[in-house]
């Protein structure tokens, strides 16, 4: 019950920011459009960070994972060989 | 007769066109959708549940802050406010994009901005200038396509999710897949510092209650990203 409340909640806050300005009339000020330029990759990135941090701390075992991914995609290899060999250097490092 | 066959011809071009050319991103969007459908399976949601979040919530990557702040056991209020952040650069989209759907019926506005996604954004950005005809069903078309390419594979994720075993640790692949979004959004500087403040605030400020670590380090990410920029500019 909780999480549909939040889907409907997040679903429709994301139909509202879509259509006030497709389906209304108002249009975005210069200076939050610069602004919120800047707001995708501190927002990916926090969720990179808040999974390190969460659950007791930074652990070995992550810090590895995504350091491996990071440079498999430094490399041009994609998504899943990322979440490959990071999963597979995370075994190394068990938590 | 003429009239009705160049009809007959442009209708379907159209949507063609549209099929065609989001192609590559719904392929594209097949592995990430798989492994949102895969840690769905592992979150504690029920499977349709998670499912059916995804035309819910309308986009990869608030279905998938959704389902790890669900993981986690984050607060009601930051899992919302986090996705609503995730989803607000449509904000963006849908003022770049309303003057090229003034003059469409509304109930394609409606349609159009629920489903304005990245990829969409993106594709329907280079037939803004097409007529309203060619581009409501080019739009419709391309949307059909990558929404379809999501939704079947979440679905498959969350089938083959339990097959894989649980030694494995999977919900390392939900950062992995953050990160994977972050390196192609990191081409300028200000983004960089951006990303790299943000992400060493989330870290420090993880044992913030109700997820607030989460949006102060966005609030500071997205401000350091701006100081830096102004700095370049001057």
């Amino acid at each position: 019950m909780r999480e549909m409340l939040m889907m409907a909640v997040v679903g429709g806050g994301t139909l509202a920011m879509r259509s006030v300005f497709i389906v209304g009339s108002a249009s975005l000020p210069p200076r939050v459009e610069r602004v919120m330029r800047h707001a995708k990759p501190a927002i990916l990135a926090a969720l990179v960070g808040s999974f390190l941090g969460g659950g007791g701390g930074v652990s070995l075992e992550s810090v590895a994972a995504l350091a491996v991914a990071a440079l498999v995609a430094l490399r041009g290899g994609g998504m899943l060989l990322m979440i490959g060999a990071g999963i597979l250097a995370a075994g190394l490092f068990p938590g | 007769m003429t009239a009705i066959t160049a009809r007959l011809e442009r209708a379907p071009g159209a949507a063609v066109d549209g099929v065609r050319e989001m192609m590559p991103a719904a392929v594209g969007v097949l592995p990430f959708a798989t492994m949102i459908g895969v840690a769905i399976g592992a979150s504690p949601m029920s499977q349709v549940g998670g499912w059916v979040a995804g035309l819910v919530v309308a986009g990869g990557s608030a279905h998938l802050a959704v389902t790890a702040s669900i993981t986690v056991g984050a607060s009601f209020v930051a899992t919302v406010v986090t996705a609503l952040l995730i989803n607000s650069r449509s904000l963006i989209y849908g003022a770049l994009l309303a003057p090229s759907l003034r003059s469409q019926p509304r109930w394609f506005r409606w349609v159009a901005a629920y489903a304005l996604v990245d990829q969409l954004y993106a594709l329907a950005a280079g037939v803004s200038h097409r007529d309203d005809g060619y581009f409501r069903r080019y739009y419709l078309a391309a949307m059909g396509i990558l929404w379809s390419a999501y939704m079947l594979g979440v679905g498959a994720g969350i089938v083959l999710g339990p097959v894989i075993p649980t030694s494995i640790p999977l919900s390392l692949a939900i950062p992995i897949m953050f990160l994977s979004m972050v390196i192609p959004a990191v081409t300028t500087r200000p983004a960089r510092v951006a990303a790299v403040v943000g992400m060493g605030t989330a870290i420090v400020a993880a044992s913030l209650p109700a997820g607030l670590g989460m949006v102060a380090a966005i609030v500071v990410g997205t401000v350091a990203g701006s100081i830096a920029e102004g700095r370049a500019d001057a």
